[in-house]
């Protein structure tokens, strides 16, 4: 078991800057999840971790030790791949008992502990196996198995579930999830799936070109994201973002394409006229056939619903809007709608910088009211 | 498909003329190996005349072709052995290491591939007759004069290199962070992956080094070492022995690469398939 640090990490290629400067703090037994688009360095960044890629400079340190230097067998991490590499020429058995069997660990210990752990995983009837024989998902538990059986301090994980189907998919999140609870061994998971960061993560860092935008709980990311990346990037289906501008006296919100204004939500002091982008969620956003007031206008452009959840997708002077519910709509497309926001719940950030903008706390003299 | 009657002769005439053209020298030649009846030099015969084995005979122990195998036998296994070994850690080195240079070093290997092997003759005479430093004697003259050259073969180092950069990197990566060093990461997930190509490049190198013609002249001057290529052009430079016995040397000279290509064909042809389906 052991903590990992990185102290102002980077890495570049040939001149090419693929991780910037990146600072992250994983505490012993955390799980935590690296997330981003495509080429945002994720894998090089676990791969630094791992000791495959040399730091351009900086410090990592695993288990309070100091491992920028070593090489990755002595840095005591196992790595499940996304292409799994098993062996492709050694039985499941072999695969499992490789690290092992290159540590000189005696025979009898050897086969206790494949046996332990085949078991946990479900792979006694397969021990005997090449990779080959299996199916995508046994071949993953293989994975899983050959870096339990190191009982290492870390485990890194790059994509492990990307070559599974959905189903398999949920299946093995919980199954990951499970492992850890019950070993509480310190681990790095790398995604794209923003799904399986929400639901894993204990502390999800979002990567953006190689620099951290933010560290934080899933709940955190979601509802206080600190950029305008990190809004969009979390969250299915996707923030709904808009250009606003703040009305006279700070006091409302003018969404000057839909000619309507909203009440300026709670604890911002902004100034008049200033530009700001305005975040909310579709789950905070209702459509109603009749006028309300202080709700933007919008045509229904299409119903979408997995049975359990239903999306709407409407136009509005302001552009696409997504909204979310729990219960079916018998809205139809074309149909005029006003949509309206639920008090609280939107986010700003600022136009330029695209930062949020941290409202006031809430005065103390209404907490106490909750107390 | 039926295929009209002119168009089926024309084929069976074409193929005919192919088989005659393909196996019409070899026919002959062991015809004229179990002909009793002695021809003049450049003949060969068709048909066998009074059949014997009298000439294999003749040919394996009075002209000494015994010798002559046991020479090529000595230098191909050797040969063959070090040769596979050093190409297959060269190749390594190649495909998977970073190191200064690496692109002119595998141009200096590639441009041993360009020069006709008669330019370096003389160079190749030149070194071998040199005094060694602690040895204090030259290899000139030895099994090691006709096998040291072949170790470093340029077609089988390309050869592996290319069969090892198509081992995916992460089964090493997952080998070294599995605790492997340099060499059980060779031994233990380069190697077997690329079984296939080594028995290729076993074979390939084998017929290589059986064949090698100028290297034992230039290096060997003693009729004792001489291998069997050079000595089957002396005998046939020599008047006094017929074609019939000279035809049986040659098929004996012939018959261990058929063996080992018998032997190793279905190695050799898996190995091709497998590279090309990788699952
Ligand atoms: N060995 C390398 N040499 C040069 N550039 C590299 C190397 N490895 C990665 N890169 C570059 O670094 C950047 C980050 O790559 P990385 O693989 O870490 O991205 P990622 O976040 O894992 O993306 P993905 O989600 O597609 O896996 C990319 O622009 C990539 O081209
Ligand atoms: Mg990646």
């Amino acid at each position: 078991m052991g903590a990992v640090k990185l102290q102002n990490v980077c890495k570049s290629f040939g001149g090419h800057d693929v991780i910037k400067d990146v600072s992250i703090d994983i505490n012993e037994g955390e799980f935590c999840v690296l997330i981003g688009p495509s080429g945002s360095g994720k894998s090089t960044l676990l791969r630094l971790i791992a000791g495959l890629e040399e730091a351009t400079s900086g410090r990592v340190e695993i288990a309070d030790r100091d491992v920028t230097d070593l090489p990755a067998k002595e840095r005591d991490i196992a790595m499940v791949f996304q292409s799994y590499a098993l062996y492709p020429q050694m039985s499941v058995r072999d695969n499992m008992s490789f690290a092992l069997r290159l540590a000189r660990r005696p025979k009898d210990e050897i086969a206790r502990k494949i046996d332990d752990v085949a078991q946990m995983l479900g792979l006694e009837a397969l021990l005997d196996r090449l990779p080959k024989e299996l199916s995508g998902g046994q071949r993953q538990r293989v994975a899983m198995g050959r870096a339990i059986v190191r009982n290492p301090a870390v485990f890194l994980f790059d994509e492990p579930l990307s070559n599974l189907d959905a189903k398999l998919r949920s299946q093995v999140r919980g199954d990951i999830r499970d492992l850890h609870r019950k070993w509480q061994t310190t681990s790095v998971y790398v995604t794209h799936d923003q799904v399986e960061a929400m639901t894993m993560g204990e502390k999800i860092v979002v990567l953006r070109d190689g620099q951290v935008e933010q560290v934080g709980t899933p709940l955190e990311l979601y509802d206080q994201p600190d950029c305008v990346f990190v809004a969009s990037f979390i969250g299915s289906p996707a923030i709904n973002m808009m250009q606003a501008r703040v009305g006279a006296g700070g006091k409302t919100l003018v969404l000057a394409e839909a000619e309507v204004a909203l009440p300026m939500p709670a604890g911002y002091d902004l100034r008049d006229d200033q530009d700001v982008l305005l975040g909310i969620r579709p789950e905070y956003l209702e459509a109603v056939t009749g006028h309300v007031d202080h709700a933007l206008p919008a045509t229904v452009h299409a119903v979408e619903s997995t049975g359990s959840d239903t999306t709407v997708i409407c136009n509005s002077p302001v552009g696409q809007v997504l909204i979310a519910s729990k219960s079916r709509s018998d809205l139809a497309p074309q149909q005029k709608v006003f949509l309206r926001f639920t008090e609280g719940k939107e986010i700003l950030f600022d136009k330029t910088t695209e930062r949020r903008i941290v409202p006031a706390p809430r005065p103390v003299s209404s907490l106490a009211d909750v107390r | 498909m039926k295929t009209s009657l002119p168009l089926r002769v024309a084929k069976f005439v074409v193929y005919a003329i192919i088989l005659l053209i393909f196996v019409g020298p070899f026919w002959s030649i062991v015809m004229t190996a179990i002909s009793g009846v002695s021809l003049k030099p450049g003949q060969l015969a068709l048909l066998p005349q009074s059949p014997t084995f009298d000439n294999f005979k003749v040919a394996f122990l009075d002209m000494r072709v015994w010798r002559y195998l046991l020479n090529s036998m000595v230098v191909v296994s050797f040969g063959t052995i070090a040769q596979v070994v050093v190409s297959a850690l060269a190749a390594y080195a190649l495909a998977r290491k970073k190191f200064r240079g690496a692109a002119i070093v595998s141009l200096l290997i590639l441009s041993t591939l360009m020069l006709p092997e008669e330019v370096i003759a003389i160079p190749l005479y030149l070194v071998t007759i040199k005094q060694l430093p602690v040895i204090d004697t030259s290899i000139y003259n030895t099994y090691f004069a006709m096998i040291l050259p072949v170790v470093g073969w340029a077609f089988s180092i390309f050869m592996l290199t290319e069969f090892m950069r198509a081992v995916p990197k992460e089964l090493e990566e997952a080998a070294r962070i599995d605790g492997a060093n340099d060499w059980q990461v060779f031994g233990h997930v380069i190697l077997p992956l690329i079984r296939p190509a080594l028995g290729t490049v076993l074979i390939f190198g084998f017929i290589m080094i059986w064949d090698q013609y100028l290297l034992p002249l230039v290096v060997i001057n003693d009729r004792d070492l001489e291998t069997l290529p050079v000595a089957l052009a002396s005998l046939r430079s020599d008047p006094s022995i017929t074609p019939n016995i000279i035809v049986a040397a040659t098929l004996i000279a012939m018959a261990p690469s058929v063996i080992v290509y018998l032997l190793l064909q279905k190695h050799f042809n898996r190995g091709l398939m497998a590279g090309a389906v990788k699952g």
